[in-house]
């Protein structure tokens, strides 16, 4: 791959892996380092990258495993996570609005406490929309298996929530 | 309407919406009227699109395009050819302590002690090139081993206490400021490393620095402390831990 090539592999790439990893470890510039290992390591992959089909699910899966070993090196702290997530919603109510933002730190904080394969599932599937046959060859896993473990993270997310 | 997302969102927990069904559910969720007995899931579907909404910094993009940028050398070959050129540089360093102690033999002309001294100035030298040069790698295990350089220079070089001072105060990663905290101590008779320390506390955002950063200052006996500590006391957003460790200090001096 040339350049110009990873360069606009750079442009399109950015956002979502940034958005995985702040996701997954909570503090900006820790998303940032990690990113940049991402594309540090794929461009030392440039001579072999021709076998690889999709260079995003390559980015996903080394993305994943730096953030897993990030995380594991230091305790991750709901606190590290953005506070200030827009709202994507005008409610009326401001009492709504205030109740709202609490419950979306409580989903937050539901979704840091769901096992490692279903946290990355959830994150593919409900934040970048990649449908569950992209998953599965992502993750190379069956669509099956992909289709069981998401539903047990949105209902584990929801029976974190009622409690 | 109601009954039809009702339908999508047991679809949806049992795994089996499409992307197009989920966007209908956000859409949904998104709607600014109260939602009555399905408003108790709005924040799972509000969580999604908020995120989606989530970009990294203009500033990030742009430092990795210029990362990768120059046609022959890209920074993955831009960091081949440092580490390449760190090599050859500690091979240099090999050769003139070679040549310097070959010279310092006593079949020599000139004073043994003049010639020492030079060697170590010429090593001193180069091994503080080698941690500036290490400092600007994009890399934080890069970037930790400069730290472990200038931790082992024998005497307080400026130039080394300067760098691990900016990678306390503006490196993005938490395990770099540590280690240059770390490193640092090691000079802690030097007033502007003191100086450095105090004023370094209230640019962190990470409490563990701090606490770090206050385990250091605890050690130096100088009274110009008090002020700072007590300023940092007054700050509205600091952690708990953190002030009971700036009192525990407060008290000892």
């Amino acid at each position: 791959m040339n350049i110009q090539l990873f360069q606009q592999q750079i442009t399109r790439l950015t956002d979502p892996l940034f958005r995985f990893a702040l996701w997954r470890l909570g503090r900006r510039e820790e998303a940032e380092d990690a990113v940049q290992d991402t594309f540090l390591r794929i461009w030392e992959m440039r001579d072999s990258l021709s076998k690889y089909d999709r260079l995003d699910y390559l980015a996903f899966r080394i993305l994943r495993n730096l953030c897993i070993d990030r995380a594991r090196k230091r305790k991750l702290d709901i606190k590290d996570w953005p506070k200030n997530l827009d709202l994507a919603t005008d409610l009326q109510s401001p009492h709504r609005k205030i109740e709202l933002r609490e419950e979306l730190m409580a989903v937050e904080k539901a979704a840091r406490a769901l096992p490692e394969q279903q946290k990355t599932i959830l994150f593919l599937r409900n934040i970048e929309g990649y449908s569950t046959k992209e998953v599965a060859e992502m993750l190379e896993m069956k669509v099956n298996t992909v289709e069981v473990k998401l539903s047990r993270a949105r209902k584990g997310l929801r029976k974190i929530l009622k409690r | 309407m109601e009954k039809h997302i009702i339908n999508l969102i047991e679809k949806y927990y049992a795994g089996q919406t499409s992307p197009e069904e989920e966007s209908q559910l956000i859409q949904f969720f998104s709607k600014e009227e109260d939602l009555g007995n399905l408003e108790e899931y709005r924040a799972e579907f509000i969580q999604s699109d908020s995120w989606q909404t989530v970009e990294a910094s203009e500033d990030f993009k742009a430092r990795l395009l210029q990362q990768f940028s120059e046609p022959q050398k890209p920074k993955g070959s831009h960091l081949i050819i440092n580490r390449n050129w760190l090599s050859i540089a500690a091979g240099v360093l090999l050769l003139i302590t070679g040549f310097l102690l070959g010279r310092t033999s006593p079949n020599s002309s000139t004073s043994p002690n003049d010639e020492l001294l030079a060697l170590q100035t010429e090593v001193q030298s180069l091994r503080t090139m080698m941690i500036v040069s290490l400092f600007e790698q994009p890399r934080a295990s890069d970037r930790i081993k400069a730290v472990r350089m200038a931790e082992s220079l024998e005497n307080p070089v400026e130039e080394a206490i300067g760098v691990l001072i900016n990678a306390i105060n503006e490196d993005p990663n938490t395990n770099v400021r540590l280690a240059s905290i770390k490193a640092l101590s090691a000079f802690r008779g030097v007033p502007e490393v003191q100086k450095a320390l105090l004023s370094a506390i209230s640019n962190q955002d990470s409490p563990i620095v701090q606490i770090e950063l206050l385990r250091s200052i605890k050690k130096y006996n100088g009274q110009e402390k008090e002020p700072i500590l007590l300023e940092l006391l007054d700050q509205n957003d600091l952690d708990e831990q953190v002030k009971e460790y700036i009192q525990q200090i407060l008290k000892s001096i």
